[in-house]
């Protein structure tokens, strides 16, 4: 199948490798591990609107959503592994994803982490490739990260890397997620396209490998 | 034409009459108040998220959008008749909207006057009736209400209302609403909750919810505004 080539296959930054989440990269049982069998998997999906997996069939689902969002270009979803030198690198260390709101012209990325690889920062240097693609390649105006309330270490995390490219906080939106028989307040943050260009790391490493690229499998 | 009881027929408040819109009004009266060369039109869409109709063909179709939300059970939108005793009563004075998302338990309010009928206090007074709706009736959790960055007439009109009912202004979000021309605005959100509705609606609230005639409701009908 030939996908549209808005979305590079791999990205790849100082200290992680974000990889199309499908069939032939992740296994889907190797997903299951991580999304349903994990002890830690209620932890880590506590604030997350995506539920625990119950079924290995679940993981399935979930991969084969991506790949449909992934062709509709609604969603960009990855696998995330941690490069060489880091600790548990080549495991599966999460997921992520920027979902793409073309009518508002706005990217709202979403992550998933395993509790291992938690406090390395992984999420903002994951944030600034995602705002690489958004803004750069995808000539979007609005970058939206959003938090549940009580969730402090996405709170610390969005505000570091929202605060370091000149973005800001906007507000609660009560009853904003529904989530089964509640609906969630949801704290949502923005950067626009300006202030990324005004701010953005001059250092950053950020690869964007397509397929048939050069780093291609 | 369906009536499943969500949405009343006819809401009265003190000042007001709101009437529903559907594909049985008509497109060419509803046409003269908002295409291009209709009075002050360009001011009145200016922070609105449509533009003047160019052909009244635009305006059938935003009756049969607003019809099918109904019959859907997503959405009312009703004609504003100022009443009896009010200068220029019953003329189309503009129109008032309120769309539901059940999945957040949230209604949402939108409204748009014709000049002549600014300054008047017609919005927080179909505000309160909407939010009565939404609240005591519908059962809803969440009433929001939005306005354009810039739309100081509407920012002062909604602080207004949402203060008295103990609600609050959410924050500025970016990019919050797609325009229909294409591109999305800036807006401001305020909402107000079910128990900040309950500890805070007014105690003499003048609201009248008028169902589809019946029969039997023939006396009412003739009791009009």
């Amino acid at each position: 199948m030939t996908d549209h080539d808005l979305f590079p296959e791999t990205i790849e930054t100082d200290r992680l490798r974000l990889r199309k989440l499908d069939r032939e990269t992740v296994d889907t049982l190797d997903l299951y591990e991580i999304t349903g069998r994990s002890e830690t998997i209620d932890e880590e999906t506590r604030y997350l609107t995506m539920e625990p997996h119950d079924t290995p069939k679940d993981a399935r689902d979930m991969i084969a959503g991506a790949a449909e969002q992934w062709a509709d270009a609604e969603s960009a979803i990855y696998a995330i592994r941690a490069q060489e030198g880091e600790d548990g690198a080549g495991q599966l260390a999460g997921t992520t994803n920027l979902a793409i709101l073309w009518d508002r012209r706005e990217a709202r990325p979403g992550i998933m982490l395993r509790k291992p690889f938690w406090g390395r920062g992984y999420s903002g240097e994951r944030a600034m490739a995602l705002m690489k693609l958004a803004f750069d390649r995808l000539d979007l105006e609005i970058f939206s990260p959003a938090h549940f309330d009580g969730n402090e270490n996405s709170r610390r995390a969005i505000e570091k890397y929202v605060d370091r490219v000149g973005g800001r906080y906007e507000g609660v939106l009560r009853n904003w997620v529904p989530d089964g028989d509640e609906v969630h307040d949801l704290h949502r943050y923005s950067v626009s396209q300006e202030e990324w260009q005004a701010n953005r790391p001059e250092d950053l490493a950020v690869e964007f490998i397509d397929e048939g690229g050069v780093g291609s499998d | 034409m369906t009536d499943d009881g969500l949405f009343p027929e006819t809401i009265e408040t003190e000042r007001l009459r709101l009437e529903r819109l559907d594909r049985s009004t008509s497109v060419l009266e509803q046409y003269d108040y908002v295409n291009v060369e209709a009075p002050n039109v360009d001011e009145i869409t200016e922070y609105m998220t449509w533009s003047p109709h160019e052909t009244p063909n635009e305006t059938r179709e935003f009756l049969e959008g607003v019809t099918e939300g109904w019959e859907n059970g997503e959405r009312a939108e009703y004609a504003v008749l100022p009443r009896e005793g009010e200068p220029r009563a019953g003329e189309y004075a503009g129109s008032a909207g309120i769309g539901i998302d059940w999945d957040r338990r949230t209604a949402t309010l939108g409204m748009w006057l014709r000049k002549p009928f600014w300054g008047r206090g017609y919005s927080g007074e179909r505000a309160a009736a909407l939010m009565h709706l939404a609240f005591d009736r519908l059962d809803l959790e969440m009433v929001a209400v939005t306005h354009q960055v810039g739309n100081e007439k509407s920012r002062r009109a909604i602080e207004k209302y949402v203060d008295r009912f103990g609600g609050r202004r959410e924050g500025r979000f970016r990019n919050f609403e797609p325009h229909l021309d294409g591109g999305a605005v800036d807006s401001v959100r305020y909402t107000v909750s079910r128990e900040e509705w309950t500890t805070n609606r007014p105690n003499d609230l003048d609201v009248v919810f008028v169902e589809q005639l019946a029969e039997d409701d023939r006396d009412r009908q003739s009791g009009g505004p």
